[in-house]
């Protein structure tokens, strides 16, 4: 089934507005929660994530920033690669908790860049099929 | 049953409501089944479990229990081999044997008889072999678009099967090896998300015009083409190819085939599937004798039309249609 490059149609899926929402620290707003779901039609070992990148109002996140949250875990951006035994399944929500300070009430521009590897599409020697299943949304911050 | 073929589904059919829909589970699917008249079903692995390669104990146990009580049967697991789920190298042929082993596991658990193989070097055959017959499940490996069954590559794994001498090793043709044409519902799809029809028009006239995926991307680049296009190229190339159906290849499976993935895009209101020749398909079937499984596996949700029950009724009711039409011939000509 080798197909280089994929972008499914369930889009609309990726970016969660129900987990949309701000985290508190001792009472201070520090940062916020974004949730995460697949657009793909099977789920996909976390160690497939080949670029994970999110723009708020524009502006880049820096990785450092950026917890990601899955099956009860949580790691650094730059711990991905090696999550071969952490599986995202299709009804598994991941959840970026992103140390920011948060967002101020009201609606946010968010683009979430994320390309996976394909594991079982190989064409050669490391080199495999691409799913894109980046997403854009504007969505309503929750408190 | 009709010429000793028996009919299954495979959850995969399912795909669009299963992504889209958080709530929709084996439960809606079952009930389809039930409404379908069909018992057996195939389970991809991958795409229904929340633990993969090694689903837990309290996954399977909801499963075999929902099976009971809906009174379905998992006929095949749908495994395969993700050798690249490593970032920082290819599997290992023994971590690839490894990789057979735990969807054995999980097959051997579900009381599959069968795993849809994908993913095995063929220089593996005959070690994998030995693994199946430990659990007594076959494995059947996939013989999928863009490959032809009259490739190299898939003729030198007939050779390994047979110089195997295994019967727990074998292949499941997936009938989208066959699709004649692109469906106007692909292209339709491309075009809404922005494509130019004239440049669709050119990738899909000059598929088999020389062109690599690579150069036909060139060249719709020079005429203006972007991702949608790039897109196109990706899945008319890959595991949407299209080319007039192979059925001397077929022919050549035909001995070392353990059950079928009756793969399908789209059947019309008359009762047809227009791009993949069913007909001839499921006549050489029979003619082979095969006593077996032919798996409902709809993939018309590349579409996003959210019609799957009734595209797979109308894929069963086909089947039946040629069977007995095919009976009738055969009957005339004794």
């Amino acid at each position: 089934m080798p197909t280089k490059f994929l972008k499914l149609g369930f889009d609309d899926r990726v970016l969660c507005e129900r987990s949309f929402r701000n985290i508190y620290l001792n009472g201070n707003r520090v940062g916020f929660n974004l949730g995460v779901n697949l657009n793909y039609y099977r789920g996909l070992h976390v160690s497939c994530i080949e670029r994970l990148e999110v723009k708020v109002n524009g502006e880049t996140i820096p990785e450092y920033l950026i917890l990601f949250c899955i099956n009860g875990k949580k790691f650094s951006v730059s711990q991905l690669k090696d999550l071969f035994a952490e599986f995202w399944s299709i009804k598994n929500t991941a959840h970026l908790e992103i140390y920011n300070y948060g967002l101020p009430e009201g609606k946010h521009d968010i683009a979430l860049t994320l390309e996976l590897r394909i594991p079982y599409m190989k064409f050669a020697p490391r080199t495999y099929g691409a799913v894109d299943s980046s997403a854009h949304k504007k969505m309503t911050i929750l408190n | 049953m009709q010429h000793d073929i028996d009919f299954g589904v495979s959850l995969y059919g399912f795909t669009q409501q299963w992504c889209e829909n958080k709530d929709y589970g084996f439960d809606d699917m079952f009930k389809e089944l039930n409404r379908l008249g069909i018992k057996k079903f195939e389970i991809v692995g991958s795409q229904m479990f929340n633990n993969y390669p090694n689903p837990t104990e309290e996954e399977i146990n909801h499963l075999l229990a929902l099976c009971k009580k809906y009174d379905v049967e998992p006929f095949s697991y749908g495994g395969g081999i993700d050798a690249g789920k490593y970032s920082d190298h290819d599997m290992t042929d023994q971590e690839i044997i490894a990789e057979v082993t735990f969807e054995l596991m999980t097959a051997y658990k579900l009381g599959c008889k069968y795993i849809r193989g994908f993913g095995i070097p063929t220089h593996l055959v005959k070690e994998v072999a030995r693994f199946a017959e430990f659990y007594n499940i076959k494995i059947a490996i996939e013989v999928h678009a863009p490959s032809r069954p009259s490739d190299p590559k898939v003729q030198e794994l007939i050779q390994q099967i047979k110089e195997s001498g295994s019967s727990f090793i074998g292949l499941v043709p997936d009938f989208g090896c066959f699709v004649e044409r692109p469906n106007p519902f692909v292209l339709q799809r491309y075009i809404g998300l922005g494509a130019n029809e004239a440049i669709l028009n050119f990738i899909v006239e000059n598929r088999h015009n020389g062109y690599t995926e690579e150069s036909i991307w060139q060249k719709v680049q020079e005429m203006g083409g972007g991702q949608t296009e790039k897109l196109a190229i990706s899945e008319l190339f890959g595991y949407l190819s299209f080319a007039p159906a192979d059925l001397e290849g077929f022919k050549s499976l035909l001995p070392w085939c353990l059950y079928f993935h009756g793969k399908f895009y789209h059947i019309d209101e008359n009762g047809v599937e227009t791009t993949i020749p069913y007909q001839q398909l499921l006549k050489l079937i029979v003619e082979s004798g095969f006593k077996g499984v032919i798996m409902t596996e709809y993939e018309g949700h590349c579409f996003y039309l959210n019609d799957a029950p009734e595209q797979i009724k109308r894929h069963l009711q086909m089947e039946r249609n040629i069977l007995s039409q095919l009976e009738v011939k055969r009957i005339s000509t004794v």
